[in-house]
């Protein structure tokens, strides 16, 4: 680019060729969404093993340790992703996805000082995390998956308990941890 | 020649860095570099100068223990590119209509 003092119709080329050929998508921390479905696959998986036998530790050990350590996991990366370029939209997807597990944590209280299954709200959440991301991305794989989620929270409630920890388990990994890992638009 | 226009954003690269801080949050020195396809040089007394009138914000820190610059704009330099806009158009004539 010269240095010259622009022209308003100069000014005008400019802004519109800067502003429609950046990169919206800057570093987008696939990492995070691949972290959670992971932890939140394998603990849902691990007590469907300990209401088995097959494991014998306490059945609420899998929901302090794995989301403890994505929590840990998740503020170092958010601090490191911090020194990087982050567009408004990945701001956004970040601080819905923020605040949705919040909304995971305080619907899993819920549900066991109700000692209700968690599993609908939790595939819910998600549900409506991955659909508006896949809108925002207009990726298609990413909004059906949100319907998977939907489906899935719905299917829960006709099964016993331990079978929506298979279930819950499983939307994790189809619906989240699989599209994030293999689509190229995330 | 076009003197209501605000002569720090007049600049090829100053306008490009301000079109890009717009889109994002904050960005990274490298990335601006990619953008405007500038040199390292050149960018750096550009973003020095629209630092100067307090249209962006430069944090200086290390990321695994290399210098890095992060980059934002600042309420003044949104506002200031919001007027630089509204200027052009005033100049080329056009309005909310046919733009």
């Amino acid at each position: 680019m010269s240095k010259n003092i622009l022209a308003p119709h100069e000014s005008l080329a400019i802004i519109q060729k800067v502003v429609s050929s950046t990169r919206h998508d800057y570093h987008i921390q696939r990492k995070f969404y691949v972290l959670w479905g992971i932890l939140i696959a394998v603990a849902s998986f691990t007590q469907y093993a300990i209401l088995q036998d097959i494991l014998t530790i306490p059945w609420y050990y899998p929901w302090v340790l794995f989301p403890s350590i994505g929590l840990v996991l998740s503020v170092i990366w958010g601090y490191a992703g911090k020194k990087n370029t982050l567009s408004y939209y990945n701001h956004f997807v970040l601080t819905m996805w923020f605040t949705l597990y919040i909304a995971i944590g305080i619907s899993l209280y819920i549900s066991l000082f109700n000692q209700t299954s968690p599993f609908p709200n939790i595939l819910v959440c998600v549900g409506i995390g991955t659909s508006i991301s896949g809108f925002l991305m207009k990726n298609r794989l990413f909004i059906f998956c949100g319907l998977i989620f939907g489906l899935g929270a719905i299917y829960c409630l006709y099964l016993p308990f331990h079978e929506q920890l298979l279930l819950n388990g499983a939307c994790m990994v189809i619906g989240n941890v699989v599209p994030n890992l293999f689509s190229p638009h995330v | 020649m076009f003197k209501d226009l605000d002569p720090i954003l007049s600049s090829p690269v100053r306008l490009a860095v301000m079109s890009i801080l717009l889109t994002v949050k904050h960005a990274h020195f490298n990335d601006l570099l990619k953008e405007t396809k500038t040199t390292q040089g050149n960018l750096s007394h550009q973003l020095k100068k629209l630092h100067e009138a307090g249209y962006i914000q430069i944090e200086k820190t290390f990321k695994n223990n290399y210098p890095l610059t992060i980059v934002s704009i600042t309420e003044i330099g949104t506002n200031a590119f919001k007027v630089y806009v509204e200027n052009i158009k005033k100049y080329l004539h056009l309005n909310e209509n046919n733009t």
